[in-house]
C-alpha cells in the first residue's frame, strides 16, 4: 500500500466572523467579572462613596443648569465630583481589581496556546481583552458621570439646556477617556506578570509612587507635577471642560506626559502579547 | 522546649528562605532605587536640610515605603503557601499552629527590618551624605530607623491577620494602605485616629523636632495603642490559624 | 536500616485507624458520606475512582481538616490539632508540595526540622531515608530538575524521614513511568515488611495495589462499598457477566462461531453492524478458544477491549448491588 503525499497550500481566504470572536472574548471577561462577589462588592463600595452621594447631593440643592464647575471645581482651587481625589481613586483600584488577572491568568495557565491555536489574530484578543475590561470600567468611570449628569440636567431650575448639553458632551468624553486610560494601564501591567496579585498591587503602587515622586519633586520644579498620574487626570479634565491648564507647568510637558499615558500601555501590550503569540 | 525551639527556628528559616528568594525582592529593589533617586535628587537642591530630610524620610519611607512593603509580603506570605501546598508540610508536623503562626511573624519581621533599614541607610547616606552627616542628622536617621521597625511590626500584623481572612488579601491591602491610610489618615480632626499611620507619625512627630503632626496623640498613649494593635492581632492570627483548614 | 517494630503501643483490639460516620462535605459537593473503615496494621490499600474521597480521608486523618460529622480515631486518638499524633504519622501528598528552588536534602531538613530533629543525627537520617528511596545521587541537585518519579520519592522519604508508625500514602505512584513504578512499588512494599512501618496508599488502579498488599477499602462516592481481601473482591465481579466488544469485517461469521464457546453468554450486534458485543463467563477461557474461532473463519478483527474491566465498572457492579 503506498503512501499517498499530501499535497498542502496555504489557505488565502478571509478569515470570517471576526467580530463574532471578538465578541466572545468580550462576553465572557463581562460576565466572568460580573459574576465575581468582590467586584461586584467593590463596585457597589465605590459607587456610594464616589457616585450616589453626589448625585443625590447635587439634584437636591437647587441649581440652575449643569455646570463645567460643578464637574470638576466646586470651590476654587477646590475639587469637584470628578476631581474630589475619590473618583480616580476608585477607579483606579477597581481597575486594578478588574484588569489584573485578564492577562496574567493566561500568562500563568498557558492559556495562549488556546487562543492562538484557533484562528484569532494578536490584534482581535486584544480588542476582546480591552473591550471586555471596557465594558466593566465603564460601569464605573464612564456611566455613572452620565447618570450624575443627567440627574443634575433632570432637577435644573434653569431653561439653558443647551450649556447643560455640553457638559453632559464633556462629560461622555471625560468617561470614555478615563476608562480607556486605566483601562489600558491595568491590562497592560497585567501582561508585565504571570502572579495576578503583583499586577493588582503593580498598577495601584505605580500610579502612586508616580504620584509621591510627582509630589515630591515639584516643591522644587512645578512642572514635575505632570508625572503625578492624579494631576495628568486631573488637569485634563479641567481641558475638557474648558479650563485653563495651571499656569506653573508647561503645556507641552502636559502634552507629551499625556500623550505617554495614551499611547505606552497599549504599545507595551501590543508588543508584549505578539511576541506570546509568536511563541517567544 | 529544645525540640520546641528546633521545630520553630526550622520554620522561621524555611520561611526567611522563601521571602529571601522570592520574586517580590524586585519591589523592594524598585523602592531602593526610587528612594535614592528621590532623596538624592532632592540634595541637589537649596533646602532647609534637617526639615526636608526628616520630611522626605518620614514621608517615603514611613508612610509609603513601610506600609506597601508590609502589605506585599504580609498579605502573601501564608497564602503563597497555601496556594503551592507547601504548608501541608508545615500543617501535618508536629509543630503547634500558634507557633508556626509566630515563625510566619518572625521571619516577616526580620526580612521587612532588614531589608527597609537598608532602604532607610540608602535614602538618608543620598541626601545627608551631600550635605553632610552630623549628629542631628544621625539622630534622625536612628529615629526613623525605629519607626521602620514599629510600622513593619503593627503592619504585618495587620496584613498577616488578614491573609487568612480572605484569599484576595491583596486588594483589601492596597484599599487599606491607599485609601484608608492615604485618605482617612489625612483628613484633619479626630477621624485620623482610625488609622495605623496617625499613631506612628504622633511618635515621629514627638521624637524628631523636624515633624509636626496637627492633632497628635500622645508618646505614650500611641505606643500602648500600637502595642495593644499588634499583640490583638497577632492573638487573633494565631487563633485563627489554629482553627483554619487547610483542604 | 531499622529494625522491625515489634508490637505497636496501641493495645491489640485497638484498631489502627476506625471511621464512624465519618461525613465531610465543601460546600454542595460530598467528599465523603457517612464513611465507615476500621482498618488494622499492614499495608491497606484504599481503591476507589477520581474523586470517590481518598484525598479527604487522608487529610482528616492528618489533621488538615476536620469532619462535618461523625468521628476518626487513628492509632486510638483524633488527629485534629493533635500534636502527639502528628509526631507518629507521615503524609505523602497526591499533589507537588515541593518546591522547586530547594535541593532534596534541604527540603528532607526542613521536614526534619519542623519534627524537632537536628544536627548530626538529621543528617544521618536524611542519608538513610534517601538510600531507602533510592535517590542518594540526587539529594544535591533542585527539585526542580528531578523527573517524576524522583519527585514521588523525595516525598516519600519526606514521609518516612521522621520515622513515623503509620504511613498515608496519597497516590504515591500517579503520573510515573513503569520503570519508576516498580521500583516505588518495591520501596512502599519494604517499608513495612524491613522497616516496620504501617501503611494506608491510595490509587485508582486496583492493579498497582495488588503488587503491593492483598488488603482494600473500596471507597466510591464517598462511602465504603466493599474492604477486605481483593480475592474476595474479585470474586464478587466474576459473578457478573464480563461485556467485550469486537469490531471488525464478518461479525455475523464471528457471532456464530463464538456462540460454540463454552464460556459466551450472549451475543448482540451493536449500532454498526461491524460490531458485536459479546458478554461472558470466563473471561480466560473465552480467550483461550477465541484465537481459533477466528483464524478458522478467516476473520479480520479491527479492535477488540472490554467495557467492564476498569474500576468504573467494578465499582458500578458492587454499587448496583
Amino acid at each position: 500500500m503506498s503512501v499517498e503525499r499530501i499535497e498542502y497550500t496555504s489557505w488565502e481566504g478571509q478569515k470570517s466572523s471576526r467580530l463574532r470572536r471578538i465578541y466572545a472574548i468580550v462576553k465572557k471577561i463581562f460576565r466572568d467579572k460580573l459574576s465575581s462577589k468582590g467586584i461586584l462588592l467593590l463596585l457597589i463600595i465605590g459607587m456610594m462613596i464616589t457616585h450616589v452621594l453626589p448625585i443625590i447631593g447635587n439634584s437636591v440643592v437647587p441649581h440652575e443648569a449643569l455646570t463645567s464647575e460643578m464637574m470638576v471645581k466646586t470651590i476654587p482651587g477646590g475639587g469637584g465630583y470628578l476631581t474630589s481625589g475619590l473618583f480616580i481613586l476608585f477607579s483606579l483600584l477597581f481597575a486594578s481589581v478588574v484588569c489584573s488577572d485578564l492577562i496574567s491568568r493566561d500568562l500563568q495557565d498557558n492559556s495562549f496556546v488556546l487562543y492562538f491555536s484557533r484562528p484569532i489574530r494578536t490584534e482581535d484578543y486584544l480588542l476582546g481583552k480591552l473591550g471586555g475590561a471596557f465594558t466593566v470600567m465603564s460601569l464605573f468611570c464612564f456611566l455613572p458621570p452620565i447618570a450624575f449628569s443627567l440627574a443634575v440636567i433632570a432637577t435644573q431650575t434653569g431653561g439653558d439646556y443647551i450649556v447643560s448639553l455640553r457638559v453632559l458632551g464633556d462629560t461622555l468624553i471625560v468617561g470614555i477617556f478615563t476608562t480607556f486610560i486605566l483601562t489600558s494601564f491595568g491590562v497592560m501591567i497585567s501582561c508585565l506578570t504571570k502572579k495576578t496579585s503583583y499586577a493588582g498591587v503593580g498598577a495601584f503602587a505605580s500610579f502612586f509612587v508616580l504620584s509621591v515622586v510627582g509630589g515630591v519633586f515639584s516643591g522644587f520644579d512645578p512642572n514635575w507635577q505632570v508625572i503625578d498620574p492624579f494631576n495628568l487626570l486631573n488637569y485634563s479634565y479641567d481641558l475638557i471642560y474648558g479650563f485653563d491648564l495651571p499656569s506653573e507647568v508647561s503645556p507641552i510637558l502636559f502634552s507629551f506626559a499625556l500623550l505617554s499615558i495614551l499611547a505606552i500601555p497599549t504599545t507595551v501590550l501590543y508588543y508584549r502579547v505578539y511576541r506570546r503569540s509568536a511563541g517567544k | 522546649m529544645n525540640e520546641n525551639f528546633t521545630k520553630f527556628t526550622a520554620l522561621v528559616r524555611y520561611s526567611i528562605r522563601r521571602i529571601l528568594l522570592s520574586k517580590k525582592i524586585v519591589f523592594l529593589l524598585v523602592g531602593l532605587g526610587f528612594t535614592v533617586a528621590v532623596m538624592g535628587y532632592a540634595s541637589t537642591q537649596d533646602v532647609e536640610k534637617l526639615w526636608v530630610g526628616a520630611g522626605l524620610m518620614s514621608g517615603l519611607i514611613i508612610s509609603f515605603m513601610v506600609p506597601i512593603t508590609t502589605m506585599i509580603y504580609g498579605s502573601t506570605i501564608i497564602q503563597d503557601d497555601i496556594e503551592d501546598r507547601s504548608i501541608t508540610q508545615i500543617i501535618s508536623s508536629p509543630i503547634d499552629r500558634v507557633l508556626s503562626y509566630l515563625g510566619y511573624y518572625l521571619a516577616i519581621v526580620i526580612c521587612l527590618s532588614a531589608m527597609l533599614m537598608a532602604i532607610t541607610t540608602a535614602g538618608f547616606i543620598s541626601f545627608f551624605g551631600p550635605l553632610g552627616i552630623d549628629s542631628a542628622s544621625l539622630s534622625i536617621y536612628i529615629d526613623i530607623t525605629a519607626l521602620v521597625f514599629i510600622g513593619t511590626l503593627v503592619y504585618s500584623s495587620l496584613f498577616m491577620l488578614v491573609s487568612l481572612m480572605t484569599s484576595k488579601a491583596v486588594y483589601f491591602g492596597l484599599f487599606y494602605a491607599f485609601i484608608w491610610e492615604g485618605f482617612v489618615g489625612s483628613l484633619p480632626g479626630n477621624i485620623q485616629k482610625v488609622a495605623i499611620s496617625h499613631y506612628i507619625k504622633s511618635i515621629s512627630s514627638s521624637w524628631i523636632e523636624y515633624i509636626s503632626l496637627d492633632n497628635a496623640s500622645g508618646l505614650m498613649l500611641s505606643f500602648y495603642i500600637l502595642f495593644a494593635l499588634i499583640v490583638s492581632l497577632i492573638s487573633f492570627g494565631c487563633l485563627l490559624f489554629r482553627t483554619k483548614e487547610f483542604p | 536500616m531499622m529494625d522491625i517494630k515489634q508490637e505497636k503501643d496501641r493495645g491489640d483490639n485497638v484498631p489502627l485507624i476506625e471511621a464512624n460516620d465519618l461525613s465531610k462535605w465543601y460546600g454542595e459537593v460530598i467528599g465523603l458520606n457517612s464513611f465507615n473503615v476500621e482498618i488494622s496494621s499492614g499495608i491497606t490499600g484504599i481503591v476507589g475512582p477520581n474523586g470517590a474521597g481518598k484525598s479527604t480521608f487522608f487529610k482528616i486523618a492528618i489533621g488538615l481538616i476536620k469532619p462535618n460529622s461523625g468521628a476518626l480515631k487513628v492509632m486510638g486518638e483524633d488527629p485534629w490539632l493533635n500534636l502527639k499524633l502528628a509526631a507518629r504519622v507521615g503524609f505523602c501528598p497526591d499533589y507537588d508540595n515541593l518546591s522547586n528552588d530547594s535541593t532534596g536534602e534541604r527540603f528532607l531538613k526542613l521536614i526534619g526540622g519542623l519534627h524537632g530533629m537536628s544536627g548530626n543525627s538529621l543528617t544521618k537520617r536524611v542519608e538513610e531515608v534517601t538510600e531507602i528511596v533510592g535517590l542518594e545521587n540526587e539529594i544535591h541537585r533542585n527539585i526542580g530538575g528531578y523527573s517524576m518519579g524522583m519527585r514521588q520519592k523525595i516525598k516519600l522519604a519526606g514521609s518516612i524521614l521522621p520515622n513515623s508508625d503509620l504511613l498515608f500514602l496519597d497516590e504515591p505512584l500517579s503520573g510515573t513511568d513503569p520503570k519508576s513504578r516498580k521500583s516505588l512499588i518495591e520501596v512502599i512494599k519494604s517499608l513495612y515488611e524491613e522497616q516496620g512501618h504501617d501503611v494506608v496508599v491510595s490509587s485508582h488502579v486496583l492493579p498497582e495495589i495488588e503488587k503491593m498488599t492483598s488488603r482494600v477499602v473500596l471507597i466510591y462516592k464517598g462511602r465504603r462499598i466493599a474492604s477486605g481481601e481483593i480475592s474476595e473482591i474479585r470474586e464478587l465481579i466474576d459473578k457478573y457477566p464480563h461485556q467485550i466488544i469486537i469490531e471488525g469485517s464478518e461479525m455475523s461469521e464471528l457471532a456464530k462461531g463464538l456462540l460454540d464457546i463454552e464460556s459466551t453468554i450472549s451475543v448482540g450486534f451493536e449500532d454498526d453492524r461491524n460490531r458485536i458485543k459479546v458478554e461472558v463467563s470466563n473471561l480466560d477461557d473465552f480467550f483461550g478458544a477465541l484465537p481459533e474461532v477466528v483464524v478458522n473463519k478467516n476473520i479480520e478483527i479491527e479492535s477488540m477491549y472490554s467495557v467492564d474491566e476498569g474500576l468504573e465498572a467494578v465499582f458500578k457492579y458492587l454499587v448496583e448491588e
